[in-house]
């Protein structure tokens, strides 16, 4: 196993003349390998460095550094399905960062930073994917850190982010096909976490049997707040097959909110609700239990029937819902969370 | 304080048809109250030739708890339609409430298919009923109960028909308890229980469909779910007549 480390070789250089351009390439490939570089250039005005450190990767990275420019750029990718970076980049008070770890996967990302006189910029921009296996990824930047972390069993997902001083975007989909043999259990268990303002919100589901699933999952935050969002859509051939189903959003300031909401029951009768219309007897006694479930002491004094006042809204269609399908079980969940940067 | 209404059309018609409607909605506006609950129960039954008659029944029951005295919304409706044979049903419940601490909802739908008796077989006929119970608390309110009631003449599109005698079908909808610690600033929920019976009566689906947001504290939580069952081991078992009942 090769090991290089570079920690000791950080480049920092002083302006002393005019015009100083250095150009720093490096580029590592290796396997099974540990890495770590680092890098950071200043001049009067500004300052930028960027480092990056992880196994089974491939590196480059290029500086300039001139008076009144300062320019950073780097980028890598894995080169197995097998691997984890970490990589931050740095213009004077503005922090990024972008990280990753999968068993099963592959991981790329490249980072530039410009300063020069007034003008500043620095950007991030990643990818990642996994296959039948674990991901786990940590996005940041001044304002919000955005961690989710993936367990897709025969199942695929892949993600981007988009990272910028004060504002960060991601978006992932997934998918997984419905199993031709039964016992082969497919889906996701995906956590999604963003913390930023002095407080948080997360995002938990986990989707789990034999079924088909398509999902979605995102961040988003700029200067006035951020929010999280997910979308699972799904069938299985037999209700029985979906093993977990589960949804939960929650945050530092509100209740959790849980999906499925509540049961479905379908259950075959006997016989036949006797009353086929509403007639006094059943109004009376709908009376005395809708009393007793909510504890009132009161007679029912009033009586309207409606008869006369009823109306016939012809418009008014029970949907027809198009559910021209097989026979199966079909979900849909989604969850979003907004939190304003008070 | 107890308000109830009821509600009971019936039509009659004389002729073939292919097409029912009904529904009912309960509508409880509530001023300055911290504790309500609104029950709407409505019913239909569709008589059709060759004797046949398929019937529906609906029930809502939902109550809430604010932290104080505030305006809130309870809108329940029940909805039953049959068209070209193909059974629908569909029980509601909207809730609009502020300060919110408590809410309990709970959605039921039956429906049943069968044989009423060779000697009605031309018989047409639909009927509909239904029945609101609101307890709205100490503020004002407003109250409605209002109904609606089609039926289409066609002679054209019913199917042939191979029931004999189907049980009727019980579809549940029981939402879990919501208690939340510090009252929610905002809240609107809407469930829907949808169930059904096809076309031919040999197969029938159920589900429910949330929409739900609140917003507390400069925080907003918007959670959706559909979910649906189409089932056809439902009716495994069930007597099938050898010649299938075909409407001439």
């Amino acid at each position: 196993m090769l090991h290089i480390n570079m920690n000791n070789k950080d480049l920092y250089i002083l302006i002393l003349i005019p015009i100083i351009i250095i150009l720093i390439m490096g580029s590592i490939r290796c396997v099974s390998a540990e890495v770590s570089f680092s890098c950071s250039i200043y001049n009067s005005a500004d300052y930028a460095s960027e480092s990056v450190a992880g196994e089974n990767l491939n590196f480059a990275a290029q500086a300039v550094l001139e008076n009144e420019l300062l320019f950073l750029e780097g980028g890598g990718s894995t080169i197995n399905n097998r691997s984890l970076y970490s990589y931050e980049l740095v213009v004077d008070e503005d922090h990024m960062q972008s990280a990753a770890q999968t068993d099963s996967g592959l991981l790329a990302w490249g980072g530039r930073a410009t300063a020069a006189c007034d003008h500043k910029e620095a950007s991030i921009s990643s990818k990642a994917s996994v296959s039948d296996g674990n991901l786990t990824t940590l996005y940041g930047n001044s304002d919000v850190s955005v961690s989710e972390s993936v367990w897709a069993p025969n199942s695929r997902f892949q993600q981007v982010a988009i990272i910028s001083p004060h504002s960060l975007s991601t978006m992932g989909r997934g998918v997984a096909n419905e199993a031709s043999t039964a016992g082969d259990v497919r889906g996701v268990d995906q956590s999604l976490l963003i913390e930023g303002f002095g407080r948080w919100l997360q995002i938990d589901s986990r989707v789990l049997g034999n079924m088909s699933l398509h999902w979605m999952s995102g961040a988003d935050s700029t200067q006035s707040g951020y929010s999280l969002k997910m979308i699972l859509t799904g069938r299985s051939d037999d209700p029985a097959g979906i093993e977990r189903m589960e949804m939960i959003g929650s945050g530092s300031d509100i209740p959790p909110q849980i999906l499925p909401p509540g049961g479905l029951d379908v259950s075959r009768l006997i016989e036949v609700n006797p009353n086929s219309t509403i007639d006094a007897r059943f109004v009376e006694e709908e009376s005395v239990d809708f009393n007793r479930e909510n504890a009132i002491n009161a007679s029912l004094d009033h009586w309207y029937n409606l008869e006369e006042s009823s109306i016939v809204d012809l418009m008014d269609r029970t949907s027809d819902l198009n559910w021209n399908k097989v026979a199966g079980a079909y979900f849909r969940m989604r969850m979003s969370l907004e939190q304003d940067n008070n | 304080m107890l308000m109830a209404a009821v509600m009971l059309l019936v039509l009659i018609q004389a002729d073939a048809s292919s097409e029912a409607r009904a529904f009912s909605r309960s509508y409880l506006i509530l001023n300055e109250s911290s504790a309500a609950s609104l029950k709407t129960i409505s019913q239909n039954s569709f008589f059709y030739p060759p004797g046949i008659y398929v019937k529906g029944y609906g029930e809502v029951s939902s109550s809430v708890k604010s932290s104080s005295q505030e305006s809130m919304i309870l809108d329940q409706s029940i909805n039953f339609s049959t068209m070209s044979s193909q059974y629908l049903g569909m029980v509601s419940s909207h809730i609009q409430a502020r300060n919110l601490t408590e809410l309990d909802v709970s959605l039921l739908g039956i429906s049943s298919i069968g044989l009423h008796g060779v000697e009605n077989i031309s018989l047409v006929k639909s009927e509909s009923s239904g029945l609101g119970l609101a307890y709205p608390g100490e503020g004002g309110y407003a109250f409605l109960l209002t109904g609606g009631h089609y039926l289409h003449l066609d002679r054209s599109d019913l199917p042939p028909t191979y029931t004999k005698n189907l049980f009727p079908y019980q579809f549940r909808f029981k939402g879990d308890e919501l208690r939340f610690e510090e009252p929610v600033d905002l809240f609107d929920q809407r469930i829907n229980l949808f169930f059904g019976l096809s076309s031919d009566y040999q197969s029938s689906y159920a589900g429910f469909s949330l929409s739900r947001f609140f917003e507390d504290d400069g925080t907003r939580c918007q959670s959706e779910m559909e979910y649906g069952v189409e089932n056809d081991w439902l009716h495994k078992g069930i007597e099938v007549e050898d010649a299938p009942y075909q409407y001439e």
